[in-house]
């Protein structure tokens, strides 16, 4: 396979993931904190979907002070912001553009539909109601899921579309805990529901909310939140579960029978391995922020390994 | 006479002044098609028009649409209109046209050996050398150099049109990656998914293994030493109007699209980039025009090309498909000597006629040209696809005088033909729901190897869809018809 | 016989990273009749081997290619060559019309093709070709070539400052100002206008006896007379190229001479120096 193909189809899944995260974040962020326990919500609120989406400069070379819709348009359907959905989803279309021959066709319509539809989508009818936009966002992500899943053969270009949904999904939990635990910090004395709160939240946004349900049963707390979007093997929003993944993808792309230090399927099953026998406590110990930290910036390291393996000469 | 009243062929002007492919001068219908004229008499207008509905759904499906994507335009997928009722030619007017093309192309592929080696036309004055060396297509790269088994025209395309007269004469030479054939392929695979019957009653030559056919030629021009070639398709990339062509190709060879930042040149071998490694290349089927295919030789600012090709190239470690500098070949200038070409060459006269080409850069040509304007075609040499030509007697006073203007800057630029008439075809015509007849005119498909030739049994068949149009370019307005050769 | 150590040196500096790179070096001393080149050494900061391989005249090409990210590149080769000593040539062995007869002739306007058609760098216009010399077959073809030296000698105010590489023959006649390349692309337009074969040379000069030029590298012309064959001429010295002219390459104009060509992977700009040394070897 052509390196410029394979990292095509790498990038359509890390965009496509980027997608659905950035969706459900800011819509979770944004409506949850209507009810919250706590003032100053809005602006919280507000600043974490700033911060979610990294270039806060962008936003306040526009506008002068945090407005909620002007916030929403330009996370969501603004063309100029770079890291805007509407953004992302056109790489997402010119990733699969190039590929269209290795693709199956269905794929290629979907995401094409999903893109003209959102391309098409004024601002006024968004701002209208945009927990509707998102929704539908979120539900053509999971069509396109759908058909990355039980359509496309699961070949070595359908193990890249994998991988680069996996290593984004990874590196955008530990990115939303981080981003939690720096908002826990910033508030003044949080009581405990404030905290409990946030944490719920911080689940919403993970779509891990029915997960807890079923393995935690009762109200949330840190402990168990971050041992189930870190280390649970059996949840698929949980980081451990996807570096799993994403070491079987990379060991269908190998050439190699054995894994060999230094190659990305050693580094990303020996990560996987470690988060394994990994407890809260050792977070604890480490230090949460430090911990998650160091696990991003792993995960970035992982990425531009296969970069480096398959993509360039 | 054939009852036409009541049919979608009722009120069918026959043709005085061209000839017509189906109907004779007295309005009958012509052997070969009574079949299919007979099975389209007895369809009603809405029918046809859901047959022709059919149609569309096979080429959408297949993926056969061409789209202009850009930043602004969501790539709307286009079919290119295809008319139902297929042109049919008999097996002896075809033996006529493949020997006429074989010996053709050969000629060229002669002329082009001479003009990179030893020039014996020129300096025997059979043409006049100004004409092939000053060519802006006449590439110095190709100087000296000798292309595996000697071949430069590896595909070509040539334009032939039938005349009032009955006789089949060449339009022009096209020797620079002519592209239309994956319409050829789509066309035959939608009239057999919409129209099986008719099959049953011909039989027609089979053109389905043409993408091996031009796998093997490929295959067959490996560099030296090279046992199991590797073959690639090069594409300038999405943007590119026949990219669906590129794309079809390499599928149906089962060989890698490339695009030029896939491949690079290490100590004069070319490589693509695989998420393995480098991995040699030794065949290259390149859809970019030469000036873009090595940016250190040719244009420093391509990025569609590869650099250092030429090199590897002149080495002999790769072949490109078609040869740089064919395009003199099919220069429109040179055209008018092609029956000296081949005379030259293979010591034959040529087997189909060559229109009657005045060059305007002779004094005696263009003082007839300029006299004559109203009643010629005028071509400027170097552009394709019907673009930058003056149909003499369509055009305005105006027109022809501006055109003369031009003419007298820049003679070199231009050639004339006498007007000539396309055959016609019956065409169903959406806007009156019936046969009408339009100007077609067929394009062929030769393929030339080391020890291989081979040609595509049919053609595309391009249609002038408007009413007494002579151009059939797909860019300007012209549809296609399935286009079968009988057999025996 | 004359013997020369030279150094070609070039670094370069890039704002943005380079990803990949392809460079051509055309610097090498040529190896032909009149010079030998006996010894070449090579030196790159990029972490490369460099491939050689010969160009469409036959000149050696120095290539190097890399994918491997870089912003700065040094670049050397020191080559030592021994130029023959010139032997005294015949230049007027045939008749003034025998050599008219070979110039107006189809072969040999058909074999010299190349060196006979204007290019881009060697166009004038019309209003400029008034400054042009004609030769009218009363004269020996190197003597006209020698009065043409002459004349663009006498024509072009030699500056470093007015042109560029991309100057072309029409602007140079315009402006009657330039350097070595320059004053040689004017020459191949007089003497192709008239029906004379002539071609680019670069290479380098020995600088050291009183030559106009400068530490980079040098253009001068070849030029073909019948019955003797290709003849150099330096129009920027008013010269015959001799001893202390050092071919690299020839070619139709610039073009095809040029020192560096690269393809590079980068969005930022490049800051080029260069330098040249040519020292004479001690009998």
């Amino acid at each position: 396979m052509l390196s410029r193909i394979a990292n095509n189809l790498f990038w359509l899944g890390r965009y496509l993931e980027r997608v659905e995260d950035t969706a459900r974040f800011i819509e979770v962020q944004y409506y949850s904190f209507l009810d919250a326990p706590f003032i100053q919500k809005e602006e919280i609120a507000l600043n974490s979907i700033l911060v979610m989406l990294g270039n806060p400069d962008y936003y306040f070379s526009k506008y002068d002070r945090l407005n909620e819709k002007d916030i929403l348009y330009t996370a969501t359907l603004d063309r100029e912001n770079p890291v805007s959905i509407i953004s992302s989803l056109s790489f997402v279309r010119e990733n699969a553009r190039t590929t269209r021959d290795i693709l199956s066709e269905d794929l290629w319509e979907a995401i094409n539909k999903f893109y003209l539809f959102l391309k098409n989508f004024s601002r006024k009818k968004f701002l209208k109601a945009p927990i509707e936009l998102f929704e539908d966002i979120i539900e053509n992500c999971y069509i396109i899921n759908g058909i990355i899943d039980r359509i496309i053969m699961k070949d070595i270009g359908w193990a890249f579309i994998k991988l680069g949904i996996d290593i984004e999904r990874s590196a955008q939990l530990a990115r939303m805990i981080l981003a939690k635990i720096e908002s826990i910090e910033s508030m003044e004395k949080p009581s405990k529901v404030a905290e409990n709160f946030q944490w719920r939240t911080l689940l919403e946004s993970a779509a891990a909310l029915d997960i807890n349900k079923a393995v935690n049963h009762r109200a949330t707390d840190k402990d168990k939140v971050l041992e189930l979007l870190t280390l649970n093997l059996k949840s698929p929003r949980s980081i451990a579960y996807n570096l799993q993944k994403i070491h079987e993808y990379l060991m269908m792309i190998s050439p190699e029978k054995e894994e060999k230090p230094e190659t990305p399927e050693f580094t990303a099953g020996r990560m996987a391995s470690q988060l394994k026998y990994t407890t809260v406590e050792d977070i604890y110990r480490e230090g949460e922020k430090e911990f998650y930290s160091r696990l991003l910036s792993e995960i970035y390291q992982l990425a531009s390994k296969i970069e480096k393996r398959y993509f360039v000469f | 006479m054939p009852q036409l009243k009541g049919t979608l062929f009722e009120g069918y002007p026959v043709s005085k002044e061209h000839y017509d492919e189906v109907f004779n001068e007295k309005g009958g219908v012509r052997k070969h098609y009574q079949k299919v004229f007979n099975y389209f008499s007895k369809l009603s207008a809405e029918e046809f028009i859901e047959l022709n509905q059919h149609a569309k759904i096979s080429f959408i499906n297949q993926g056969v649409t061409f789209a202009v994507y850009s930043e602004n335009s969501e790539g709307i997928e286009r079919v290119f209109p295809f008319d139902l009722f297929p042109r049919i030619i008999t097996a002896r007017e075809w033996e006529k046209i493949e020997k006429g093309v074989q010996q053709r192309v050969q000629a060229l592929n002669e002329f082009l050996w001479d003009i990179y080696h030893d020039k014996k036309i020129l300096k025997d004055g059979v043409i006049p050398y100004e004409l092939v060396l000053g060519s802006k297509f006449y590439n110095k790269e190709m100087i000296d150099l000798d292309p595996a088994g000697r071949v430069y025209i590896h595909i070509s395309g040539t334009d032939i049109i039938r005349h009032s007269d009955g006789e089949y004469y060449v339009l022009e030479d096209n020797a620079r990656s002519p592209s239309g054939v994956s319409y050829v392929l789509s066309n035959r695979t939608t009239m057999k998914r919409t129209l099986p019957n008719i099959f049953f009653h011909y039989n027609i030559a089979s053109i389905e293994d043409y993408p091996q056919n031009l796998l093997a030629m490929m295959e067959s021009l490996a560099p030296e030493g090279v046992a199991q070639p590797t073959c690639v398709v090069l594409t300038p990339g999405i943007y590119n109007s026949a990219y669906y062509e590129h794309a079809f190709l390499a599928h149906n060879m089962g060989i890698e699209l490339v695009e030029g930042r896939d491949l690079f040149v290490d100590r004069n071998f070319v490589y693509m980039k695989t998420i393995y490694g480098p991995k040699k290349v030794d065949v290259i089927y390149r859809r970019i025009d030469d000036d873009f295919l090595d940016p250190l030789v040719f244009n420093p600012e391509s990025l569609l090309g590869v650099p250092g090709i030429m090199g590897a190239y002149r080495a002999g470690n790769i072949t490109i498909i078609n040869a740089p500098g064919t395009g003199v070949a099919d220069d429109k200038a040179v055209y008018a000597y092609v029956p000296d070409i081949i005379r030259y060459y293979l010591g034959e006269e040529p087997v189909l006629k060559n229109v009657q080409t005045y060059i305007c850069e002779r004094e005696e040509d263009r003082k007839y040209v300029l006299e004559n304007m109203e009643k010629l075609v005028v071509k400027p040499v170097d552009e394709s696809g019907g673009y930058g030509l003056l149909i003499g007697p369509k055009a305005t006073k105006k027109e022809i005088s501006q055109y003369r203007e031009k003419i007298k800057k820049n003679p070199r630029k231009y050639i004339a033909q006498p007007v000539m008439s396309l055959s016609v075809h019956p065409t169903f015509i959406e806007d009156t729901k019936r046969f009408e007849p339009r100007h077609i005119d067929l394009r062929t498909f030769f393929l030339m190897g080391r020890g291989f030739t081979h040609i595509l049994k049919g053609g595309l068949t391009r249609v002038a869809l408007k009413r007494g149009s002579l151009v059939v370019n797909s860019s300007q307005g012209g549809g296609s018809k399935d286009t079968w050769v009988m057999e025996g | 016989m004359i013997g020369y150590k030279i150094t070609y040196h070039t670094e370069n500096s890039y704002s943005q990273t380079v990803k990949e790179a392809i460079f051509d070096f055309l610097v090498l001393p040529a190896d032909d009749d009149r010079q030998r080149r006996l010894s070449h050494k090579i030196s790159s900061t990029l972490k490369e081997p460099v491939f050689m391989y010969k160009n469409l005249y036959g000149f050696d090409v120095l290539r190097i290619r890399t994918s491997k990210a870089f912003d700065h590149f040094e670049f050397t080769v020191h080559s030592t060559v021994h130029i023959k000593k010139e032997e005294e040539r015949d230049m007027r062995p045939l008749s003034i019309k025998e050599e008219v007869d070979i110039l107006t002739s189809d072969s040999f306007r058909i074999d010299n093709f190349l060196f006979l058609r204007k290019t881009r760098y060697t166009l004038v216009s019309p209003k400029n070709k008034k400054k042009f010399i004609r030769y009218d077959g009363k004269k020996h073809v190197f003597d006209f070539l020698l009065e043409l030296n002459n004349h663009i000698y006498n024509l072009i105010k030699y500056c470093t400052l007015s042109t560029d590489v991309h100057t072309i023959a029409d602007q140079v006649f315009e402006m009657e100002k330039g350097v070595c390349q320059d004053y040689s692309h004017a020459f191949i337009a007089v003497a192709r206008e008239n029906g004379i074969p002539a071609r680019y040379v670069s290479g380098y000069l020995n600088q050291g006896v009183g030559f106009i030029g400068d530490t980079l590298m040098h253009a001068w012309v070849e030029a073909l007379v019948p019955g003797v064959g290709w003849v150099g001429f330096d129009p920027t010295n008013n010269q015959l190229a001799g001893e202390n002219h050092i071919k690299v390459a020839h070619g139709e104009d610039y073009s095809d001479c040029a020192p560096i060509k690269g393809v590079l992977k980068t969005t930022g700009t490049v800051e080029t120096k260069y330098s040249v040394q040519v020292i004479q070897e001690q009998q």
